[in-house]
């Protein structure tokens, strides 16, 4: 590949030459980085798309007088480019809104270590990287939404308890082309091993009350529909349906309930939305100080209220609908694990035929 | 009762626009060939499109073996007339070959049929060699043969041909039209063929119609047409001809170039006329009574003859000259004097325009 | 020869994609293969054959009727027809998922208001997109083909009804036959839409080749496997490219000389016009008014709070983002088919085929290409910039507009190349003898004597892409500068993944901004004609 790549720079230097060179005047950036101000940038590239994060953003310009520039698109097309851009690579952070790619970002040695007491603190341990590559900023977990009506919550246990022929053709989930869908499975592939994970995909796919489409609020208005009675969702979409401008949206959140599943049983499956500083970072200070400013308690409320995610930060103040669902058992697994099963939970979806 | 008749029609595109076909009426006898010769814009192209049922008239009928294709009520669409036409240029379906091209109109007969129909037009026409050629792979001359062999396929009843010579070369053209129409009288077709060429017109047709302005002007036989032309129109179509003013006079007619011995009857109720002398018919003859005396003030050598232009002794002007086609082997310089008579048969008075 | 740099240049990035085909067999090939290739390449075929039977019946069929015939209405629907291509295909998508949705207006009504509740009307499956994305292609086919009919010569076609066949026989045999060149190239663009697409079949769940492709990278996290799949999908639409050029053989599908006669309108009456009327308003409702509807229904839940004045700004940006990379491409595009024109070797064409490749792949895949370029490029120039000054600039393209609009042109090419070919292969070839031989340059020649008289389908080809451009979300996405946002980026940012409702308000200014060029277009095509 080397080789291959040596090839090609050596014919795009020919082919480009005349053109690359008198387009350069035109095209070069007017606020080039070599003129980095005194509080200097910090750059972001982050797969989270919320208009919160940019109020955040700004917040963290006012307090630092660094300025924060955002690239935003999926985790893996940033993880590429990360890759292909190398150390020429301006980005300084990496954002996701699964662990498993930061995983796989430190995998590839785009991420660096770092030790911060402020992140350590905040970041409770099994939500980071053992050795300070990533830390996690927000947390999801992943529940079962069942029909008021038609279930009653004793009814539920656990994610295993769902692949159990009482629930045929009653369960709604995603396509397992999902990331939280395939975190789950590492999750359970991780607890339980390959071949009860296999039996357990095998199980919800004979349960599904139709072909996995849509996302997760299609899940919860198919339970309402009575399409399926229970479906595996994460929680804040329940929170976008119960504050949609929609009213219909807001009366099918007002006909389901949510059920942390496993909380006699090691806890709900969580997963993680976090970030990391980049191995080639420009500006490395910046970026550390970006994301303790992210893990503190102001950043941290704003999650919670904003976007009906979980805080990392312990005691952080939770919106009232967070409240009101209450506390829940969380799996203290370390999501590390996770992302390195992410691979063999798409081959069993795969084989299970989980579409 | 004619095949194809065709009775008052009359066409126009819009309200507001000039007509382009006024009042026309036509009758084509079974197997017979009529052009219609007229300059483009004289609305030939529409009276075929009429035919054919490209158009709809605003006035007028037309039929074919007493059968209404257009008139009041009825509207026959092109593909049921049983007419073929053969477009100006080439309209040869360029993605299909020859053959297929030849076989395309083909469908109305059996299987069989279709078959042995397709080789005779081939064999007929002289395309067996290129039947499996696409159009773009033609010369001009075989893409118009593949165009005739293709209309005249269904056996049509009738068959259009809009200026089918116009897009071929000089040099070959004469020998395509001529197959042409040897295929089109082994075939007994009854066509009309629209033409702004007069030698084509008079090689080719069994009667020409001169149209002008949408308007029939002459119809008749070749022969007809070209010495009795009844306008002065017409008479121009069939090349340089001597157009005079006469008047009566004693003896006959008197003209500027002195008098001529006409039945003066033929002038009708008229004073004056227009008369028309063809240069050929004139005849230089030695110095008489009867001959008018002229000195050469233009030659030119034409190969078979030569034509000269003669000032008229006494004449003064334009008025005072006569072209004329000498046929002898003695040549005139200008300068020369002659002397010439008009046979009296040969001098042709026009309708008055 | 600068047209062949120029090729190269642009071939470069699907030659990077091409390359990972004789890579080491990615490791997770073999699951791929055992377990949901069959899958994959089924339900692709079915969505391709089914978009593009459909798109042509639609495109084809509403193309003649405005085309030739005088019906009610024929004036509106002739560039009305095309405003459907304006969605986003995956805003489409989401917007006829709302509008069946248990929450949307249908199913809310019926729930509320006659107190119905009906088996739940499903349209996310197989049938459901294939309907969905061929409503708002079918203009590709629409717009090239009724292009391609207008510049048909009438004495052909009534060649065909003086031989004794009617006018839906001459539409089949003659009519469809002689356009072929021009409805085969809008086609393929649909069919390599079709193959890229994933918004909308990932959202249905419906697992085609694109989203195995994303499964193998994002799932799976094998890079490498996934180009591989995506160079496999290149090589496959090469092949069908090549074959339809050698299936044309010595056929020709344009007849030289410029003595034709434009094409005249039928007036329509009663049934016949009634029936037109009614073919021409189905497209135009599904395609544009139903999924308008919704998003207005959406705008008016929603979207106010979104406006906060920025988009104007955004607007404008993707305008002229839009209105530069269509005029980079289609003089790229220009360049490229004068000069297979020029020299017809089997090598140029089959270059020229190669270039409209990077259209095939999905845009992450083809944004990898052109990244991979760049930064090689960039390193290169540092490099050498850095041994002659002793300094080095930094990244001068990847990460600039630049890179975006290169981008661009590699992806959008093809939606260029196809137009401007089929306009170029109804110009004679002895015009451009006739100008070389009065002694006048090539490029003189292409540009007073080809451009002028391929004027139409050139601005079908530049309005074509600019309205890519507007909608394109990957490419921009990925490899746009710091802080840099389209209506495009904006509407995904709001939408969150799969939240159209919330962006409801960026959605119609996608939709609005692509409704001007085409309609501008359709006034200076229907202009020019008269």
């Amino acid at each position: 590949m080397k080789r291959i790549s040596r090839n090609i720079a050596i014919l795009c230097t020919i082919v480009f030459g005349a053109v690359g060179c008198s387009k350069q005047s035109d095209t070069s950036v007017p606020d080039a980085p070599n003129a980095v101000k005194a509080a200097g940038e910090v750059n972001v590239y982050t797969h989270r798309h919320y208009p919160a994060d940019q109020a955040l953003y700004r917040t963290f310009t006012e307090k630092t007088g660094v300025k924060v520039n955002v690239v935003k698109a999926k985790a893996d097309e940033l993880i590429k480019k990360l890759e292909i851009e190398g150390a020429a690579s301006k980005a300084d952070v990496l954002i996701t809104v699964d662990a498993g790619r930061l995983v796989r970002a430190r995998k590839k040695n785009l991420l660096q270590p770092i030790t911060s007491s402020v992140l350590s603190t905040n970041v409770p341990k099994h939500l980071r990287d053992r050795n300070g590559h990533w830390f996690g900023l927000t947390v999801r977990s992943r529940v079962i939404v069942y029909a008021k009506d038609r279930v009653k919550s004793d009814e539920l246990s656990t994610y295993t308890a769902l692949a159990d022929p009482k629930w045929k053709g009653r369960v709604l989930i995603r396509s397992s082309k999902n990331v939280y869908n395939q975190s789950l499975l590492a999750w359970i592939i991780n607890r339980d091993g390959d071949s009860a994970a296999e039996s357990w995909a095998a199980g919800i796919v004979g349960n599904m009350a139709r072909t996995p489409k849509g996302n997760d609020r299609d899940q919860i208005k198919a339970v309402v529909a009575g399409v399926g009675d229970v479906a595996v969702v994460n929680t804040y979409y329940v929170g976008l349906l119960l504050n949609s401008d929609n009213p219909e949206e807001r009366k099918v959140a007002e006909q389901v309930d949510i059920f942390f599943p496993n909380q006699a049983d090691g806890g709900a499956h969580i997963n993680v939305s976090g970030g990391g500083v980049t191995a080639a970072a420009p500006n490395r200070d910046n970026a550390v100080k970006l994301l303790e400013f992210l893990s503190s308690s102001e950043a941290q409320q704003v999650f919670a209220t904003s976007n009906y995610e979980y805080p990392v930060l312990a005691g952080a103040v939770k919106s009232p609908l967070l409240e009101s669902w209450g506390d829940f058992k969380a799996s203290t697994m370390n999501l590390t694990d996770l992302g390195e099963l992410n691979t063999e939970a798409v081959k069993i979806f795969d084989r299970v035929g989980w579409r | 009762m004619s095949f194809l008749t065709i009775n008052s029609l009359r066409k126009s595109y819009g309200r507001n626009t000039p007509v382009v076909i006024d009042d026309l009426s036509l009758d084509v006898e079974k197997g017979e060939i009529v052009c219609i010769l007229g300059e483009s814009g004289s609305g030939k192209t529409t009276l075929l499109r009429l035919i054919a049922g490209f158009e709809v008239p605003d006035h007028g009928e037309i039929a074919i073996d007493e059968e209404k294709l257009s008139g009041t009520g009825v509207f026959r669409p092109p593909e049921i007339r049983g007419i073929s036409m053969v477009f100006q240029g080439n309209s040869l379906f360029p993605h299909l070959t020859v053959r297929r091209n030849i076989a395309y109109g083909l469908h109305p007969f059996g299987a069989a049929e279709r078959i042995e129909r397709l080789r005779d037009i081939l064999e007929l026409t002289g395309l067996e060699d290129l039947a499996e050629r696409y159009p773009h792979e033609l010369s001009g001359g075989q893409q118009q043969r593949v165009s005739v062999a293709r209309a005249l396929a269904p056996r049509p009843a009738v068959l259009l041909l809009d200026e089918p010579f116009s897009n071929l070369d000089n040099v070959g053209s004469r020998q395509i039209r001529d197959d042409i129409v040897k295929l089109i009288r082994q075939t007994h077709t009854t066509t009309l063929l629209v033409t702004h060429d007069t030698a084509d017109a008079l090689a080719v047709a069994d009667r020409i119609g001169v149209v002008n302005d949408g308007t029939l002007l002459q119809i008749g036989s070749p022969r007809e047409v070209y010495e009795s032309p009844r306008t002065r129109f017409v008479a121009e179509l069939f090349g340089a001809s001597n157009f005079l003013d006469a008047r009566r006079a004693d003896k006959g007619v008197s003209i500027e170039i002195g008098e001529l011995p006409i039945d003066p009857s033929r002038l009708g109720s008229a004073e004056t006329v227009t008369v028309s002398i063809r240069p050929e018919h004139i005849q230089i003859v030695d110095a008489g009574e009867d001959a008018i005396r002229g000195r050469v003030v233009d030659a030119g050598f034409h190969g078979p003859f030569q034509v000269l232009l003669v000032a008229v002794a006494g004449a003064t002007g334009p008025a005072g000259e006569i072209r004329l086609h000498h046929f002898g082997t003695t040549t005139y310089k200008v300068g020369d004097e002659l002397h010439f008579i008009v046979p009296p048969e040969k001098i042709h008075v026009l309708d008055a325009e | 020869m600068a047209t062949f740099l120029l090729v190269l240049c642009l071939l470069v990035p699907v030659i990077v994609v091409g390359l990972s085909l004789f890579g080491e067999e990615p490791a997770s090939w073999s699951h791929i293969r055992s377990t949901v290739l069959h899958r994959y390449l089924l339900n692709t075929a079915v969505v391709v054959l089914g978009v593009g039977g459909l798109t042509l019946l639609i495109g084809v069929t509403c193309a003649w009727l405005v085309t030739f015939y005088r019906f009610p209405g024929d004036r509106i629907f002739s560039w009305i027809l095309v405003v459907p291509f304006a969605f986003p295909t995956y805003i489409a998508a989401f917007a006829y998922a709302g509008i069946f949705d248990y929450t949307g207006p249908l199913h809310s009504f019926l729930r509320n208001h006659l107190d119905l509740a009906p088996r739940w009307l499903d349209i996310m499956n197989l049938p459901g997109v294939i309907v969905i994305v061929s409503l708002v292609l079918y203009p590709y086919i629409y717009l090239i083909t009724r292009a391609s009919l207008q510049r048909q010569s009438e004495r052909i076609l009534d060649a065909s009804r003086s031989l004794g066949r009617g006018p839906i026989y001459t539409f089949f045999h003659v009519g469809i036959p002689l356009a072929r060149p021009a409805i085969i190239g809008a086609l393929t663009l649909v069919i390599m839409e079709v193959l890229n697409e994933y918004g909308a079949m990932h959202y249905f769940g419906i697992d085609t080749f694109t989203t195995g492709i994303f499964n193998i990278w994002f799932g799976m996290n094998d890079t490498a496997g996934a180009m591989r799949l995506a160079a496999m999908l290149m090589c496959l639409v090469f092949a069908v490219l090549l074959l339809e050029r050698v299936q044309r053989g010595r056929r020709r599908y344009a007849t030289c000389g410029t003595d034709y006669r434009p094409t005249e309108h039928r007036r329509l009456r009663g049934l016949a016009a009634v029936g037109a009327f009614v073919v021409c308003l189905v497209p135009v409702c599904l395609g544009f008014l139903l999924p308008l509807g919704q998003l207005l229904l959406w705008f008016n839940q929603s979207g106010t709070e979104a406006f906060d004045g920025t988009f104007l700004g955004l607007s404008i940006k993707s305008f002229l983002l839009a209105t530069i990379a269509g005029l980079l491409t289609v003089i790229a595009a220009v360049l490229i088919v004068y000069a297979v024109r020029l020299h017809r070797t089997a090598f140029m064409t089959a270059m020229s085929k190669a270039t409209i490749l990077g259209y095939s792949v999905p845009g992450a895949v083809i944004a990898v290409g052109v990244m991979v370029t760049l930064v090689q490029l960039d390193l290169s120039i540092i490099n050498s910039i850095g041994q002659v000054f002793g300094a080095s600039p930094g990244p001068l393209l990847s990460g600039t507009v630049f890179a975006l609009l290169f981008a661009y042109l590699v992806r959008f090419l093809a939606v260029a190349v196809n137009p401007v070919e089929s306009g170029f292969d109804r110009l004679c070839g002895s015009l451009d003898e006739a100008s070389l031989s009065l002694g006048k340059s090539r490029m003189y020649t292409l540009l007073r004597i080809n451009l002028p008289l391929a004027r139409g389908t050139l601005l079908a080809a530049g309005a074509l892409v600019f309205v890519d451009v507007l909608k394109e979300l990957p490419l921009t996405l990925i490899l746009r500068p710091f802080n840099f946002e389209t209506l495009a980026t904006k509407t995904f940012e709001l939408a969150g993944e799969e939240m159209v409702a919330q962006s409801a308000c960026g959605a119609l200014l996608i939709v609005a901004a692509g409704i001007v060029p085409i309609i501008l277009l359709e006034r200076f095509i229907s202009s020019s004609n008269r």
